[in-house]
């Protein structure tokens, strides 16, 4: 017995071994001479695709819309609410049979949509939502009509079986579509305005027993729009002020931490959009930018500042795809101060707008309209060649970063690292990287000492080959333990043109660069 | 590629290499017996022993070690061993005919067999850096590594005459593949730019390699397939013997879920990682730590895929002719043809000392040493015998200038037996 007992022992070490060979780590240094990153930086690596365009010489252009401000259809007109309100009470104690109406109501609701007089509405969207709080002891039956609410040349209809109260009363909610109806506002003569015609009955149920109904019992019912949004409104538009004090950003040199930049030209323009069927007097009376880094303002310096411009109303062409041709109005700025307004790097322009619609009151006879998707728009064009200057004009940029040693079977543990660039472009460039620990605290930089120098230019001023730099990045143990230990890196690129003239980008124009290290590998195997 | 160069050269360092050319013979059982037994073996005729214990004890290695090492290396290298575990039963037949003894088997085989050469050697555990600016060929280099386990059942057949014995056993396996790496890399050329902007890889790479089963969720079931041992004795009265063994001629199916099969010539010019855009510079750096041409590598199309491979069919003979009581010498050789091992040829003497005591002197060359010799020594008290040994006590003695290192111990105990059958012992 005791045999076996060892040779149990035996045979359970045997699989053990067998299932469990627990592996040693030798490990070593290696030198390593190998290429780690390439890339090509051109043009679009810096700049959003869209907004750059080509000339056929390959010239960049700069080509940039941005919205400087929208007047919201909201402004133009308010939406209506409510539909119907009805409460259902009796004088006197009585009992009522199955199918006894009890409602019957027809209805002539007028809006106020201030001294709008609105004869036509099509939703887009929307939902008519029916509460109903019930204190009856029996169910009702409700049929709720809007005659004056087709689609597809059916009215609204609604019908429901309200339960009896429970414990003494009882709430019931429902809401029904009515995306796509179109509300006649005409009334049921077809001569006023804001008006919709409604009809409610309502019933004990048929199906039910006779009922008690007391003083104290009611019938509560209220029907509203939610969610509204309009495809079309027709009538008169009462005339609305306009009163725009307000920002917008200006995406275009976020990248920029510092220097500057000047522009040979800058192309620039307003144009004012009135996709309402509604007259519009408008006046510019400040546009300026504003750089929030330096906190450096320019205004705007043009003869339309302060200027009333009249905008006729847009046209229906009654077709179904494009329903509106709207009037425009086209500001050139080109012959103004913009370029110091782009050359100052804004973050925002500031603007100042004041107008009026309908300026001169219900000249249509009631046929202002407003389509979905049309509106007053002010928008700021800029075409700008990219033919510049730069001084210290510095791009920067934080990337998350993380580089763990302990998730490989070998890591970096110092190494000398070259950057090679290829320039093509005609500017000299300086590249640091910044490095933040866990905290985002700055704890060190790799420091490219050297410059990446231009690409020479032609007598055309075109850069048709390009330079080569070599940048030493020694990284000692100590900087290489660091570099472990960030998390966010921060690159900083430095712009030079360093020529008389402006130079021009082409598309062509890129940069190549590759980092080589001759580095120690720490292997565990 | 790293990994693919390390374990080209070293595989799994969880491998404890363990063989020895005495191997139990089949017809000296006249008891049922029961065994465990256990034995390393690990070596290269020219990589010292010292970096070789470094490596798998998973030491630091210094760059002394590293130069001893790469100082000793031939043009060509081999490196190898392998172990086994086996708990083993025979039990001896009655009433029937055709066997005199059955047996019985459990083992776990692990065989690690490469050929490598030192360029290879330097740029794993030096680097390329003093090979920049020109090219480094690799020509012949493999690495091969298998563990399996083994059920194994058989029966022998003693036919006798007045003046001789002939013995015939033969035994079935059925084969469980836990692991199965094997790397060939030929006709390689490795060219780092001299300012590293490049590393142009051109090489001929075969592989198949079967990681855990994942699917199965049966960690070490990876494949599955048979074998057959076949073992011949003659023995003659006047004292000479003759023992001839066929082993492990078998295979195994690896299942295709836990398999990874690349075969191809592949061209590779690795220039760094690629990334396109600005904003993608600081994912890039931080992705420099991983393997990144073991990722160029990855991209060249290995697939999954099911594959058969053999057992590393060993053949073995052995003559010896005992003189007296006392005394016995024997000689043979080994040899495993699937693998890059070197034919062995041994000799033994062995001194019966003692009723309870047997010592027996090892002379061997070849196999993955070139001149070994050893000392195993048996010793029995009552029904137990315990052997153990080593055959290459040399490089222990000198390990500058011997190679290889091994022992092996087997524990067995003898059970009486009510309807012994004389079987006569060597």
């Amino acid at each position: 017995m005791k045999t076996f007992r060892v040779f149990f022992l035996l045979f359970i070490i045997f699989f053990l071994k067998a299932c469990f060979k627990e592996p040693q780590s030798p490990s070593w240094d290696t030198s390593v001479s190998a290429p780690l990153l390439k890339t090509s930086l051109g043009i679009h690596s810096l700049i959003t695709d869209s907004l750059i365009h080509t000339d056929s010489a390959s010239f960049v252009y700069l080509v940039y819309k941005n919205l400087l401000y929208q007047f919201a259809p909201d402004s133009l007109l308010k939406k209506p609410d409510t539909v119907s309100h009805v409460i259902y009470k009796i004088p006197f104690n009585a009992y009522f049979p199955p199918g006894q109406e009890i409602i019957n109501k027809s209805e002539e609701k007028v809006y106020s949509f201030g001294k709008s007089q609105i004869s036509t509405i099509l939703l887009k969207k929307g939902l008519l939502k029916f509460n109903v709080s019930n204190t009856l002891e029996e169910a009702i039956k409700l049929n709720y009509h809007i005659p004056s609410a087709t689609k597809n040349g059916t009215s609204l209809k609604f019908a429901a079986l309200i339960p009896a109260a429970q414990n003494g009363g009882l709430n019931y909610t429902s809401t029904v579509d009515i995306s796509g109806y179109k509300l006649n506002m005409k009334g049921a003569s077809g001569l006023s305005t804001n008006t919709l015609n409604t009809h409610i009955n309502a019933f004990i149920n048929p199906s039910g027993d006779s009922t008690r109904i007391t003083i104290h019992d009611k019938f509560q019912f209220t029907v509203q729009f939610e969610k509204l949004e309009m495809a079309f409104i027709k009538g008169f538009f009462e005339p609305v002020d306009i009163n725009a004090k307000d920002a917008t950003p200006v995406e275009l040199f976020d990248l920029i931490t510092s220097g500057s930049i000047n522009f040979e030209q800058i192309q620039a323009d307003i144009l004012i959009e009135n996709g309402y069927g509604v007259d519009l007097k408008l006046k510019i009376n400040d546009i300026s930018s504003y750089n929030e880094r330096t906190q450096n303002e320019v205004a705007l310096n043009a003869p339309i500042l302060g200027q009333t411009i009249n905008l006729i109303r847009a046209t229906e062409t009654g077709q179904k795809q494009k329903p509106v041709i709207p009037s425009y109005y086209f500001i050139d700025f080109s012959e103004t101060n913009i370029k110091n307004m782009f050359e100052n790097l804004p973050d925002k322009f500031y603007f100042d707008i004041e107008g009026q619609t309908n300026p001169m009151g219900n000249i249509s006879g009631g046929n202002d309209f407003y389509y979905n998707g049309f509106g007053l728009n002010v928008f700021l064009n800029l075409n700008i060649p990219l033919s510049i200057k730069a001084h210290d004009l510095t791009l920067s940029e934080n990337f998350d970063f993380s580089l763990n040693k302990n998730n490989s079977n070998s890591h970096i543990t110092h190494g000398n690292f070259n950057l090679i660039t290829d320039n093509g472009f005609p500017f000299d460039a300086e590249v640091q990287l910044y490095l933040y620990d866990a905290d985002n605290t700055l704890h060190d930089s790799l420091m490219f000492n050297n410059l990446i120098a231009a690409a020479p230019l032609n007598q055309n001023n075109i850069a048709e080959s390009s330079t080569k730099s070599i940048i030493d990045v020694p990284i000692p143990p100590q900087k290489m333990e660091k570099l472990y230990e960030t998390h966010t890196i921060r690159i900083q690129i430095k712009f030079n043109t360093n020529h008389a003239d402006y130079i021009k980008l082409y598309d062509f124009y890129k940069m190549d660069l590759q980092l080589t290290g001759d580095f120690n590998l720490f292997v565990t195997h | 590629m790293k990994k693919i160069l390390i374990i080209l050269l070293f595989g799994y360092s969880c491998l404890s290499i363990k063989a020895q050319q005495g191997s139990r013979w089949i017809n000296n059982f006249s008891y049922p017996h029961l065994s465990f037994e256990t034995s390393y073996y690990i070596g290269s005729p020219s990589l010292h022993n010292r970096f070789i214990n470094k490596y798998f004890e998973g030491a630091y290695l210094n760059d002394a070690t590293k130069n001893l090492a790469l100082s000793t290396l031939d043009k060509k290298n081999i490196l190898g061993g392998n172990n086994y575990y086996q708990l083993f039963y025979a039990y001896p037949a009655s009433n029937v005919h055709f066997a005199n003894l059955f047996f019985f088997s459990l083992t776990n085989t692990s065989i690690l067999d490469m050929s490598f050469e030192p360029q290879l050697f330097e740029l794993v555990f030096s680097g390329n850096t003093k090979f920049a600016g020109t090219d480094i060929l690799l020509n012949e280099n493999s690495f091969y590594f298998t563990n399996f386990s083994q059920l194994k059942g058989g029966f022998s057949k003693i036919i006798s005459s007045a003046s001789r014995t002939h013995t015939i056993a033969l035994s079935a396996a059925l084969n469980v593949g836990s692991s199965h790496n094997y790397v060939k890399i030929n006709n390689t050329r490795l060219h780092t730019a001299a300012d590293a902007t490049a590393i142009d890889i051109e090489t001929k790479l075969n592989m198949q390699w079967v990681t855990e089963n994942i699917k199965s969720n049966i960690k070490y079931f990876n494949g599955i397939g048979t074998g057959l041992d076949i073992f011949y004795a003659y023995e003659c009265l006047n004292g000479n013997n003759f023992n001839f063994w066929l082993k492990d001629l078998g295979f195994i199916h690896w299942f295709e879920e836990s398999t990874l099969h690349l075969e191809s010539d592949t061209a590779i010019n690795f220039e760094g990682l690629v990334f396109d855009d600005f904003t993608e510079i600081a994912s890039a750096i931080g992705r420099l730590n991983s393997d990144t041409l073991a990722e160029s590598f990855n991209k060249t199309v290995a697939q999954q895929k099911s594959f058969r491979t053999y057992l590393p069919l060993s053949i073995q003979a052995y003559f010896s002719h005992t003189f007296n009581e006392t005394f016995k010498a024997g000689a043979g050789f080994q040899n495993y043809p699937n693998l890059f091992k070197k034919p062995m040829f041994f000799a033994d003497l062995h001194y019966q000392l003692h009723p309870t005591l047997k010592i027996t002197q090892s002379f061997s060359y070849g196999g993955y040493s070139n001149f070994s010799a050893g000392l195993n020594m048996m010793l029995s008290f009552k029904d137990f015998l315990v052997y153990i040994g080593s055959d290459h006590l040399t490089s222990y003695i000198n390990n500058d200038l011997f190679r290889g290192q091994g022992f092996f111990l087997r524990i067995s105990k003898k059970f009486n037996h009510h309807e012994t059958r004389t079987i006569k012992h060597q």
